[in-house]
C-alpha cells in the first residue's frame, strides 16, 4: 500500500483546508458546539440592550436643524444641492412626510435611543425612540420587495463578519454587516440634504469596551447614491450602552 | 507521509489565530463628511466636546493669533486630534527579520509629516517621568478584527482647535477596524481629567486608496518658523482678558443658535439636550477645580536617561541630573537631605566613575539638601589651587549667600552642604568630558540665584524651578524672585531651545520638578505666567485689591494643572504693584 494520496484524496483534503479557513468561526461552532448555529447563536457579540448616541461629532447638525442649504460635510453633486435648497418641511409636514429625516441612512444620526433586541433567531430588530421608528435587520437574506414596498427602514439584509479561529472559549469578536435597499426617499440630514430611492445603504455596527467600563457601539454607515452624491457618504456614529430603558421615550417624526 | 503532512498543515490553518487575519497595511484616505470643520473651527464653536469649566475658560481666553507665535508655528497635531484631521495615511508593519512577527503598526499622516509606533510586542508604557511627545506611546493588542491602541505620554495639545485643550495627563484608546477590504473605521477614546468630564468619544472613517505618489505624503515634510507679526514686542502672548473677547458669540450668531447653547459641556452631548436648548446657560466659571496637580512625593527615585550620556533622577527632592563621561559624573542639583541616601544609590545605579562637579541651580532645600552626601561620592579635579575632598560644590555667589551666614551668625544650611566654588557674575563656562557645560544665572526669576545648566554637546538644559511643569513658579519675593523676571527667564530659555525633527524632542529639558520635557512644555508654561501676569495686571490697573484679585481667580484654567495658586497670585500682584 502506498503512502502516497489518491489525486480525489488530495482535493478533498485541499478543499477541507479551504473550507476550515474560510468558516466563520460562529458557522464552525454550535453554542451546543455541535449543530450549525442560527444567525442568533452564531452572533460574536451582543448588541441587544439600550443604546444612547452620544453627540460628539456633527453636533450643529445633528441636535438642531441647521438651515436650509447648510449641507457642509455631504458630498452632494448639482441636483442633490439643488434639492436640498428647496427643502420646505411644511410641504413635507402637509404631504404627510415628516418622517423624511428618520429613515435608514440618518436615523443613526439623529439623537436618541436605540432599543436593539431579536425579533426572532434570524432577525435582528432596531427600535429607535426619535421617530418611533423600527428597523428589522434579515439574516440569511430577505425576501425582495416590489419597488411600491419602498420604506423608510427599507429591506435590510444582515451577516455577521466574525473572527475566525482561536479557541472555543476565547473571547469573540466580529462586526455585523448590513446592506438596506429598496428605501423611500429622505433626507441624510433634517434640513432636508436628500437621498433618492436609489440609495444603498451599507453600515457596520461594531461592539467595543470604553473606559469606565461602559460598552459601545460604533455604527459606520455608507450610503451610495449617484442621484444625490458625487461620492459615497460616510459617517460614524458612536452609541453607549444603558443599563435599562427608564430614558426610552419614543417621540413622533418632526419635519424638522 | 505526505497525508501527515497534510493533516498538519489543516491543524495549521484551523488553527490560526484571529491576529493574523487583519492587516490594515495600506495608504488610507480620510472621508471627512461629517464635522467638516474640523481643521479649522470657528471660535465659540463648543458643542460635542465634553469639556470642563476651565477647558471653557481657557478657549474663551483663546486668540488664533497665539498660533503666530515662533514657538507654535510649526507644533504639528497630537496623536489624540491627528486621525481627525483631513489626513493622508499610510500604515505599514515592521516585523522581526527573525521570527517574522510584528514588532510595531506604523502610521505616516501627510499633515505635519508624523510617523506613529504602535508597539505589538507587548513591552511597558514608561515610567511617569519619561518624556511626552506629540504621537505619544502607543501599544497595540488585536481583538479580533479590531486592533486595540491604548496611548500615553501625549503632550498638551486641543480637543477642538479653538482653544478647548487638551492635557498632558490625557491617555487614549482607539480602535482600528477594516471593513472589507476598502474602508477604515476609526475609533478613539480619549480620557481628560484635567479639561473633560466624560471620555470623549469620537469616530472617523478612511478609503483605501491605490497608485499614491509620494507627492501626497510631502505636504508639510519642512517647517520653518518666520516672523509673522513684524514689531510685535518680545513675550507678547495673544489672548483675551476674561470676558472680553469680541467673537465668541459669532458662531451661534451665525447659524441661528441660541446663545450659550454650544457652551454646555457634556450634558449637550445627550439627546435630551435638544428639549433644553432654548434654556441653556453657560456654566458659570466660578466653583473650585479639583486641583489634579501632580504628587510631588515619590518614595524611590526613577531614572530617565535624556541623552546617550545625560539621565535625570527624579523622586528625590528637586530632579537631578547626572552627566557622565570619561573624566567623571557631573550631576546638577542633589534633592533633598531626606532623599540624599537613595540618591546616591541612583547615581550609582547610572555610573560608578567619580563626581566631579556638583552644580546647584538655586538654594532650595529640595536641590542642596542633598550635597553633602552626593559631594561626598565624588572627587573633585584637583589642582595645585584644589585639593578638596569631594566633588567640586558650583553655584552663583547669590546661592553661597543664601546657604551661608555672616561670622557668628547661624547659617541656614551646615558647611557641609555649601558651594566651593561660585561665579560672581551672569554665567561661567566650562570644558568637560569632551563638551562645553554652561552655567548661566537668570536673575530675579524664582530667586536672585537661578542657574540654569546647559550641556550643550548633549544638548539638554537642566533648569532648576526657574521651570517646573508640576505646579506655579514658586516665586520667592524675599530672596528676590519677581514675575517679570521669570517671565524674562522662561523667554531666554525658549530662546536657547531647539525642537527637534517634526517638532519631537530636540533640547531636552530637566526641570525642577516633573518629567523631561522640551519646548513645547516650556512654551506652554511661558504662555500661562504671561496670561495670569496680563489679567493681573489689568485687574491691579482696575485698582482691584489683592483679595479681589484673588477671588476673580486669574488662574482659574490652569488650577488643575498647577494646583494651589494663592501664593502665585499674590507673588504676580506684588510684582505687578512694584513695577507701577
Amino acid at each position: 500500500m502506498s503512502n502516497a494520496l489518491e489525486p480525489r484524496a488530495t482535493c478533498a483534503i485541499a478543499a477541507l483546508v479551504v473550507l476550515v479557513a474560510a468558516t466563520p468561526l460562529g458557522a464552525q461552532r454550535g453554542q451546543d458546539g455541535g449543530q450549525a448555529a442560527t444567525p442568533r447563536q452564531a452572533a460574536p457579540v451582543d448588541l441587544t440592550g439600550y443604546w444612547v448616541s452620544v453627540v460628539s461629532e456633527d453636533w450643529r447638525y445633528r441636535m438642531v436643524t441647521p438651515t436650509k442649504g447648510d449641507t457642509g460635510g455631504v458630498p452632494l453633486n448639482a441636483e442633490g444641492r439643488r434639492v436640498a435648497g428647496e427643502w420646505d418641511p411644511s410641504r413635507d409636514a402637509a404631504a404627510g412626510e415628516a418622517c423624511r429625516a428618520y429613515g435608514a441612512p440618518g436615523l443613526m444620526r439623529l439623537p436618541g435611543r436605540l432599543h436593539i433586541t431579536w425579533e426572532d433567531d434570524r432577525t435582528l430588530k432596531i427600535e429607535a425612540d426619535a421617530g418611533t421608528q423600527a428597523r428589522l435587520l434579515h439574516f440569511g437574506g430577505a425576501a425582495p420587495a416590489a419597488a411600491a414596498d419602498r420604506a423608510w427602514q427599507g429591506i435590510s439584509n444582515a451577516a455577521w463578519d466574525a473572527a475566525q479561529g482561536g479557541a472555543a472559549s476565547a473571547p469573540r469578536w466580529g462586526s455585523l454587516r448590513v446592506v438596506t435597499r429598496q428605501l423611500r426617499p429622505g433626507y441624510l440630514r433634517k434640513n432636508g440634504v436628500p437621498y433618492s430611492e436609489q440609495a444603498v445603504l451599507t453600515e457596520y455596527f461594531d461592539l467595543h469596551p470604553g473606559p469606565l467600563d461602559a460598552t459601545w457601539i460604533t455604527i459606520t454607515t455608507i450610503v451610495n447614491d449617484s442621484k444625490y452624491l458625487t461620492q459615497e457618504f460616510i459617517t460614524s456614529t458612536d452609541f453607549r450602552k444603558e443599563s435599562n430603558g427608564t430614558k426610552w421615550s419614543p417621540t413622533p417624526c418632526t419635519p424638522n | 507521509m505526505r497525508i501527515r503532512t497534510f493533516a498538519v498543515a489543516l491543524l495549521l490553518v484551523s488553527a490560526v489565530p484571529a491576529d493574523a487575519q487583519v492587516s490594515l497595511v495600506g495608504d488610507w484616505s480620510s472621508r471627512v463628511h461629517e464635522d467638516s470643520t474640523r481643521n479649522d473651527p470657528r471660535i465659540g464653536e463648543f458643542g460635542g466636546i465634553p469639556f470642563t469649566p476651565q477647558a471653557l475658560a481657557h478657549a474663551d481666553a483663546w486668540d488664533e493669533s497665539r498660533l503666530t507665535l515662533l514657538e507654535r508655528q510649526c507644533v504639528p497635531n497630537g496623536a489624540a486630534w491627528a486621525f481627525r484631521g483631513p489626513a493622508q495615511i499610510r500604515i505599514w508593519e515592521e516585523k522581526d527579520s527573525t521570527t517574522q512577527d510584528v514588532v510595531a503598526i506604523k502610521t505616516f499622516i501627510a499633515t505635519f509629516s508624523q510617523t506613529r509606533t504602535i508597539w505589538m510586542d507587548g513591552r511597558p508604557h514608561p515610567g511617569e517621568l519619561a518624556p511626552h511627545t506629540w504621537q505619544g506611546f502607543s501599544t497595540g493588542t488585536w481583538r479580533g478584527n479590531m486592533l486595540e491602541v491604548k496611548t500615553t505620554h501625549l503632550k498638551r495639545f486641543f480637543h477642538r482647535r479653538n482653544g478647548l485643550p487638551q492635557s498632558d495627563r490625557s491617555i487614549m484608546t482607539e480602535y482600528f477596524i477594516r471593513h472589507g477590504n476598502d474602508y477604515l473605521t476609526h475609533i478613539s477614546m480619549v480620557e481628560d481629567p484635567v479639561y473633560l468630564t466624560e471620555p470623549l468619544v469620537q469616530s472617523q472613517n478612511f478609503v483605501l486608496v491605490a497608485n499614491v505618489t509620494p507627492a501626497t505624503y510631502q505636504t508639510w515634510t519642512v517647517c520653518l518658523p518666520l516672523e509673522e507679526i513684524v514689531g510685535r514686542p518680545r513675550g507678547v502672548v495673544p489672548h483675551h482678558l476674561p470676558g472680553t473677547n469680541p467673537f465668541i458669540t459669532e458662531y451661534s450668531t451665525k447659524f441661528g443658535l441660541p446663545q450659550g447653547a454650544t457652551r454646555a459641556g457634556a450634558e449637550a452631548l445627550y439627546p435630551e439636550h435638544q428639549i433644553r436648548l432654548s434654556q441653556i446657560r453657560a456654566p458659570a466659571a466660578t466653583g473650585t477645580a479639583p486641583s489634579t496637580a501632580r504628587a510631588q512625593s515619590q518614595t524611590e527615585p526613577e531614572i530617565v536617561q535624556v541623552a546617550s550620556d545625560v539621565y535625570m533622577i527624579g523622586g528625590a527632592g528637586g530632579n537631578v541630573t547626572v552627566h557622565t563621561g570619561p573624566q567623571g559624573l557631573f550631576v546638577v542639583d542633589a534633592g533633598s537631605e531626606m532623599s540624599s541616601a537613595n540618591l546616591a544609590a541612583a547615581i550609582r545605579g547610572i555610573s560608578n566613575q567619580p563626581i566631579r562637579y556638583l552644580a546647584n541651580t538655586s538654594a532650595d532645600a529640595d536641590h542642596v539638601g542633598g550635597n553633602p552626601v552626593v559631594r561626598a561620592l565624588g572627587q573633585a579635579v584637583r589642582t595645585r589651587e584644589n585639593r578638596e575632598e569631594g566633588a567640586s560644590v558650583i553655584a552663583h555667589e547669590a546661592v553661597l549667600n543664601r546657604m551661608s551666614a555672616p561670622t557668628g551668625q547661624q547659617p541656614p544650611t551646615p558647611v557641609a552642604a555649601w558651594p566651593t566654588m561660585t561665579f560672581p557674575k551672569g554665567q561661567m563656562d566650562l570644558a568637560f568630558n569632551g563638551q562645553a557645560i554652561q552655567l548661566v544665572r537668570l536673575p530675579a526669576a524664582h530667586t536672585d540665584g537661578d542657574t540654569v545648566v546647559f550641556f550643550r554637546r548633549s544638548d539638554v538644559v537642566a533648569t532648576g524651578d526657574i521651570f517646573d511643569p508640576t505646579r506655579y513658579p514658586v516665586i520667592d519675593l524675599a530672596k528676590g524672585g519677581s514675575i517679570d523676571g521669570e517671565i524674562d527667564a522662561i523667554n531666554w530659555l525658549l530662546d536657547l531651545l531647539v525642537p527637534g525633527e517634526k517638532e519631537e524632542g530636540g533640547t531636552m529639558v530637566v526641570p525642577g520638578h516633573g518629567r523631561v520635557c522640551d519646548e513645547s512644555e516650556v512654551m506652554e508654561y511661558r504662555d500661562m505666567l504671561t496670561i495670569v501676569r496680563d489679567r493681573v495686571n489689568a485687574m491691579v490697573e482696575k485698582g482691584m485689591t489683592l483679595e479681589q484679585v484673588k477671588t476673580a481667580r486669574p488662574t482659574f484654567e490652569y488650577d488643575p494643572e498647577y494646583g494651589a495658586s494663592d501664593a502665585f497670585v499674590e507673588a504676580v500682584v506684588r510684582g505687578v504693584q512694584v513695577r507701577r
